[in-house]
Order: structure tokens, then sequence, then C-alpha cells
């Protein structure tokens, strides 16, 4: 198979590529080929310049671009060539489908439509009707229903779907090359697994080759034949998939292998203790959306949370896993008392929450202190690094004004910063520094507890390792307790003592971090454990490790 | 001591990087600069206008004597636009006559602006009833025409102060603006940033102050700086008219009324006011649209 994989013809040849704007070289130097059939991986961080490949490509740069090199593309040079001839090899050469499911979908035309539309725009490709042929594609593309779906609207199909959409439209017209531009990472694990499983079967039926763009190296090993590891716009490691992964022979590489969620886990996962005091405990939480709107247009009420009981022990960590829709977000605000259950109750050291007012509330807020998502978001764009830290101490009246300065300073330290960013705006930071300035933040107020709502689901690799660490070291430190939201299982493998996996508004599963790793007891989490992209193969190649270190 | 510790404690941010970063965009403007210096005379000759109105020797718009009545220009004589309808010199009469603009134009700015940073800030922050109770107001208040619902106000009142006037223009003007403010408010306040200040307990009040108007004032304000060129020529209009300010107040738009029966045999008449009106428009509108331009609206932008 892989014999004939690589007799065959390249049907992309990129030879020493360069872009820069201005003077900023984006991508330098970059050459490789891709042959018919074929799977090529390439990954890097954000920055690292795949996208502008992915666009040189497409023929898709700004004119103010600045190009060198050559691309080859079904034999015809795409550096060049006019936006009409590049226009007759866009979607029946070379087809794309884009990162984001949710913006790439036109929201006021019908999904078929669009399809439709995309394969019309080369109507000599393949028989029947455009309507047709559209349905097959989409059915092709794992919209089962596609009669029907053929007249919905973007809104009114999940992200999968319309991921699923947006595939049918780049393969409508059987290209010879598929650029996957991130396809499934604003996905959930179990539907990109799906999605994938699809893609690679349309692929090999119709002889297509993909090039695969991700940040996820564990992604791009099971996906792949071959990878490309892109950093700072130059290539740095080329090489079949398995080799990149077990033996990386960059620097970088080697970074990125050891940083990723999968290889980080495992025996490491810190060992529970459940002697420790009781932190904060959600009992019988259950959360109700009642029902809305009247006749036709009534929706049932929405169960977002159904009897969910969680314990957080001092000190540690539990982190609450599942998928979007699955309640954990839900449960985080209920924990902050940012939003009110149904019923059931929250206790913080053994006091009711859910009834507090006045300054037992506001011990209580001192106490429980929040961690965000999306670090460009979390942070008032019109305060300073030091504004936001202090803003805490200022709410709870904690020191004066020189004492503050000196906490914030010290706080800073904390989570690995210079004090010399005191008087930036977070927009002169980068994402990983947002997000420690967040947590020096949270920190602040001396809290017991940190509820963390997928604190580096954001971040680049290589950042996210470093945010958990500096999370794991203020845990050793200080002694707070983390609830951690996550929908990575490889993230929290790492930082989490215990284990809760949600479904559906329920606790299905939960325990110590290392059996419920080790010996998954709910289909659910096994299910959730197999979509870890690359985890098997990431497995295999720590356990060579462990040998090689055994015999040594 | 503790005053001056406040003080140090809020120097540093003053010089944000951000609000360099803007002034050296809006200094590096030609329209700011042309703008600026537009605005900056008719400023000054609304708080001083004795100081320009007497270069000429006749600073007096009040001294007049029907002997000249409508006279044309004579620079030598000193009344280098002429005479009004009274005799009176023009020059002085068009320079006094820049007060009444001015301060319509900036009091209803202001006004217009206050109101619609409050309402709006309720509207989009609390949501809810107050949202629909706010912006179904706003929306009665938007579908009444300008000019129809000034005239219909302005004829039922006795005498038209320059108080009145504005107080009628913001009435009829806060909708649009409030508009905006609401809907960047939505928007702000769903980023986690303001959830972060929730689950620091602080006021209502304090998260609004703070963290909600500072994010969310800057579209209002560029509104704001646009509008003040429109409004000055909505009085204007108004006073044409025969519903804006009343004799013997000096106005632009009176000025402009009172010489429409001569326009053919003392264009001069016209001229003069109607282009100390369009240049103050312009200057206005000049300033306002560098400010947008120097992206003073969006915190992403700087």
């Amino acid at each position: 198979m892989s014999s004939a994989v690589s007799s065959a013809t390249p049907v992309l040849e990129v030879e020493s590529l360069s872009v820069s704007y201005g003077s900023t070289p984006v991508v330098a130097d970059v050459s490789f080929h891709l042959r018919a059939g074929e799977k090529l991986a390439i990954v890097g961080e954000s920055g690292s310049g795949k996208s502008t490949l992915t666009s040189a490509v497409l023929g898709l740069l700004p004119a103010k671009a600045r190009v060198a090199g050559s691309i080859m593309l079904a034999g015809e040079q795409v550096l060049g060539a006019t936006e009409k001839s590049m226009r007759a090899l866009r979607g029946r050469v070379v087809a794309y489908v884009p990162q984001d499911p949710m913006s790439n979908l036109d929201p006021v035309l019908r999904v078929g439509w669009q399809v439709e539309e995309a394969g019309g725009a080369h109507p000599s490709r393949g028989t029947g009707t455009p309507r047709s042929r559209a349905i097959a594609a989409m059915k092709r593309a794992g919209l089962s229903d596609a009669d029907e779906r053929f007249r919905s609207f973007p809104h009114e199909l999940s992200g999968g779907m319309r991921q699923r959409a947006l595939i049918a439209m780049g393969m409508i017209n059987a290209p010879r090359v598929l650029i996957a531009d991130e396809p499934t990472s604003a996905l959930d694990v179990t539907v990109q697994r799906i999605i994938l499983d699809n893609l690679d079967e349309l692929v090999a039926e119709s002889g297509t080759a993909v090039l695969l763009v991700t940040h996820d190296l564990g992604l791009a090993a099971e996906r792949a034949d071959r990878v490309l590891v892109m950093h700072q716009g130059r290539l740095v490691e080329e090489g079949r998939s398995r080799d990149v992964l077990v033996a990386p022979q960059a620097t970088y590489t080697r970074a990125l292998v050891a940083a990723a969620p999968a290889t980080r886990a495992g025996s490491n996962s810190p060992e529970a203790d459940d002697s420790r005091p009781v932190a904060l405990a959600l009992s019988h939480l259950s959360k109700v959306y009642p029902a809305r709107g009247h006749g036709r247009r009534r929706t049932p009420p929405i169960h977002a949370l159904d009897d969910v009981s969680l314990t957080i022990r001092r000190g540690q960590t539990l982190a609450v896993v599942g998928e979007s829709g699955s309640g954990k977000s839900t449960a985080a605000k209920i924990a902050l008392k940012l939003l009110a259950p149904t019923s059931g109750r929250v206790e913080f050291e053994s006091t009711d929450v859910t009834a507090l007012q006045g300054r037992e509330l506001r011990t209580f807020r001192r106490k429980v202190q929040p961690i965000f998502q999306d670090p460009y978001s979390s942070l008032d764009p019109m305060f300073s690094v030091e504004q936001i830290i202090e803003e805490p101490l200022r709410a709870f009246g904690l020191g004066d004004v020189r004492r503050r300065r000196a906490r914030a300073r010290e706080l800073l330290d904390l989570v690995r910063l210079p004090a010399s960013i005191l008087d930036s705006a977070p927009s002169e930071l980068s994402g990983g520094q947002r997000q420690r300035v967040a947590i020096a933040r949270a920190l602040a107020p001396e809290p017991e507890v940190i509820v963390c709502d997928e604190p580096v689901s954001a971040l680049d690799v290589l950042v996210q390792a470093n945010v958990l660490d500096v999370l794991r070291q203020i845990q050793g430190e200080l002694g707070v307790a983390y609830l951690f939201i996550s929908h990575d299982l490889g993230v929290v493998e790492q930082i989490a003592h215990e284990v809760a996996v949600m479904a559906g508004g329920r606790v299905v599963e939960r325990g110590s971090t290392r059996d419920v790793f080790a010996r998954p007891q709910a289909p659910y989490t096994r299910q959730l454990l197999d979509a870890v992209p690359g985890r098997a193969l990431l497995k295999e190649r720590q356990s060579a490790d462990d040998r090689c270190s055994s015999v040594s | 001591m503790s005053d001056v510790a406040l003080l140090a404690d809020a120097s540093p941010h003053r010089s944000s990087a951000r609000g360099g970063r803007l002034a050296r965009r809006l200094l590096h403007d030609p329209e700011f600069w042309i703008g600026a210096v537009i605005v900056a005379f008719f400023v000054l000759i609304t708080v001083w206008p004795s100081s320009i109105a007497g270069i000429f020797g006749h600073g007096d718009p009040r001294e007049c004597d029907l002997r000249f009545s409508r006279l044309g220009p004579d620079a030598n004589a000193g009344h280098p636009f002429g005479y009004t309808i009274q005799g009176c010199d023009l020059y002085a009469s068009v320079v006094y006559g820049a007060a009444n603009s001015i301060t319509v134009g900036a009091v209803v700015t202001a006004g217009t602006a206050i109101i619609a940073i409050a309402l709006g800030l309720f509207a989009g922050y609390f949501g809810g009833w107050v949202d629909t109770v706010l912006s179904r107001i706003s929306e009665i208040m938007v579908s009444v025409p300008l000019l129809l619902g000034a005239v219909l106000v302005l004829n039922s009142i006795e005498t038209r102060s320059v108080w009145a006037v504005s107080l009628v223009l913001i009435a009829f003007s806060w909708p649009t603006a409030m508009r905006v403010m609401r809907t960047s408010t939505i928007s702000v306040r769903a980023r986690s940033f303001v959830t972060a200040s929730l689950s620091l307990g602080l006021p209502t009040w304090r998260i609004l102050v703070s963290h909600v108007v500072p994010n969310t004032i800057g579209p209002v304000l560029v509104l704001a700086t646009l509008q003040v060129g429109a409004v000055i020529s909505t009085e204007a209009t108004l006073t044409y008219l025969g519903i804006g300010l009343q004799a013997p107040a000096l106005s632009w738009g009176l000025q402009l009324s009172q010489a429409e029966p001569y326009f053919s045999s003392a264009p001069h008449l016209l001229y003069f006011p109607a282009g100390a009106l369009t240049l103050a428009v312009a200057g206005f509108v000049l300033l306002g649209e560098s400010v947008r331009k120097s992206g003073f609206h969006s915190s992403n932008a700087a």
C-alpha cells in the first residue's frame, strides 16, 4: 500500500516557498510534495505560518504579500497565475474545508443550496441534476437524512452536521487535493472521530490527496501518512507519522510530543486523598430551564443538570469532563453562585451557600474565584495588568495602596510573569500570558477554591503545558482546590486527583483519576478515551520509553 | 498624604500605551488638525466674541444706523461683510451669532450623549422588561420626524430661548445613540471579565462604571462628535423656519431668515452667515471623522 503511494505522481509540489508581509517573513523556504491519494498533515501552533501556506496553495494570498518559490498544482503553476485560471483550479483540482463550521456557511441560505452551488461551479463534472448531485454529496459526507437537511438553514444544524456540509461542499467535485484546515477542532472529540473516519473513507473512494492542517500532533499522526512540523514559518521536521511521534528529531518536535496531553499523562496523575476535608460540596443539584414559546414553537423544558453531586476536597482537584451540552459549565456557574440551581445545595465549608447574602456572601465570593476559558475576553481591555490583579484586592478592601502593589508583584512572580508587565494592557500580551494574569487575579484574594472553566482549551499545546504546570505548582504551594471543567481528557489526566464524567446533565462516572483512566467503567467514558486523537500511538511510545528506561 | 498616594496610584494608567497610540494617530491626521483649528476658532468667538468682532473697528452688533441698511461690503470703512437690514455691522453680527449655534451644538450633543449612555446602559445591561420599556420609548421617539416634532413642540412655547431649542432637539435625537450604546453594552456584558467582576461580588454600579462604560462608550462618543455639526445646522434650519430662536437674539439662522426677501438685491446677507455656518459644521464633522478613523470606538483597534 505504502509503496503504491510513493510511486504515484505528485499532485502538489511546493518548492522553496517564502511568503513575507513587509519585512516580516511568515513562511520561509518551505518545500514539500503531496502525491495522489496521500494524506499529509501540517502541524504547527498559531503563528507558525501553516494557514499562510494553505492560502498560498489556494492562490488566496492578499496582494501585499511578497511570495517567492514555486507551487505546482496538478502541473500548473499557482504563483503568478491569473485569478481566472485559479478559479478553474479551485473546487475541481483543489478544494478547501475551512476551520470554523459556525462562520463558514452563509447563515441566510439553505445548506443544500450552498452545496449545490459549490457543485455547480464546475458543471461539467458528474452526472444528474445539480440537486441530486448535492444530495448525493451530502449523503457521502455522512448527512444521512440529506433529503430533509437540504432545505435546512445552517443554524438548524449542529456543529458536526455543519462540518459535514462543508466537507460535502469540498468533495462534491471529487478534487484531486483537499485542504482541510483544522476541520474538526471546534467539535467534541467523539464527533470529531466520526467525521474524520467518514472523511477518510470519502477520500479513499475518490483517490483525493489530503493536506490536513492541525495544531494537534496526535490527530496528525493518527490520520496522516506523513507529517510536516512547522515552527515560526520553517519546516522543522518531516517524516512518516509514526516516526515523528515515536522518535522526533527536531528539538521543537520533541517539545511538542512531550507536551501533548496524552504523553504527559498516565502514571504521573496525582493521587487522590479521601481523608482531606471537603471544601466545596454540590449535592443533588438540578437546573431546569422552563418551557418557552407557544403553540408549535413551544420548546420542552431543558434539564441542564439532573441530580448532580460533586465534592471538592481541600488542596485537591476535581475535574468535570464532558462534551458540549453535558451541563459541566452550568455546574461551574452554580458553584460560583452566578446561577441559582432549581433544586439542591451548594455547601462551602459546611454552610449552605444558596441563601447567603451580605457579608457572608462576600466572604464566600472571596474564597471561591473563577478562571475562564477565553483569556481574550476575561481581562478588561481598558485596564492595565496591575489594575486587573488589584481589582479583587480593592473589591474586598485588602491592604492599602502600597501593599496591593507589592501583592500584585508577588502574584505575577507566582504565575512566572515579570513585574515589568504591570503597566501593560492585556492587548500587549500573548494568550498564555493573559491566562496567567487571569490566574494571578483569581489568586489575589487568597481563595480556597478556584473554579476553572476550560482554562487551557484556547491555548496552544506548549502554552497549555506551561499554564497547567503553573496551576499545579500553585496548588502545591498554596493548597488551593480546583474545580476543573474540561472537555479534554488528556489535560485532565495530568492535573486532577478525581474525575467526574458528565453526559446529558448527569454524572455517568466518578472516581480517582488513575482508576477512571486505567479502568473506565461507563461505556461513555471508554468512548471518550478512545476518541482522544493519537492516544493509542502516544501510549505506545510512552511504554516504549518506559521499557528503555527500565532496561538502562 | 493619602490623596498624594491615590494620585500616584492612578497616574501610571493615564499614560497607558493605548492612549498614546490614539493620540499619535490623531496628531498625524490632517483632518484632525483642520477640524481642530476651525472648532477652536469658533469656540473662541463663542466665549470671547469681542476679541474677534472688534478687529475692524466696529465690534458692537447692536450699534446700528438705518442709513446704511443692506449696504454691501466696504473694507475701507471697516465693514468688510457690509451692513445688515437694520444697518448694523454684519461682520460683528456673524461673529456674535456663533455663540448661540455653538452653544446649542454643545448642549444638545452633551445632553443626547448623557441620556443615550444612561438609558442604553440600563437597557443593555439589565435586559428583560427594562430593555423592553426603554427600547419601545426610543422607538416611539424615533418614529416622530425631528423637524415635525420640533415644529409641534416649539410652536407651543411662548419664548424660545437657546435652552428651550436645545431641550427639544435633545428630546428627539437621543434614540439613535441609545440604540448604539445598548447594542455595545449587550456585547460587553456577555464577556467574561464582567462575569469575573460579578464573582468578586462587586456592586452593580461599580461594574457598570469601571468595566462596562469604558468599554462601550467609544462608539457613542464618536457618534456625538459627528453629531455636533448636524445639530448646528438643524438649529439654523429651525430658526430659519421661524420656530427656533427669536429676534433680537443673534443667530446665523435668524440672519438668513431675515435676509430672505433681499437675497437678490443684497446677496452678502446670504453669503456671510451661510459661509460661517458651513465652516462651523465642516469643522465639527472633520474633527468627528478624524476621531472615528483613529479607532477610538474600538478597544481592539488600539
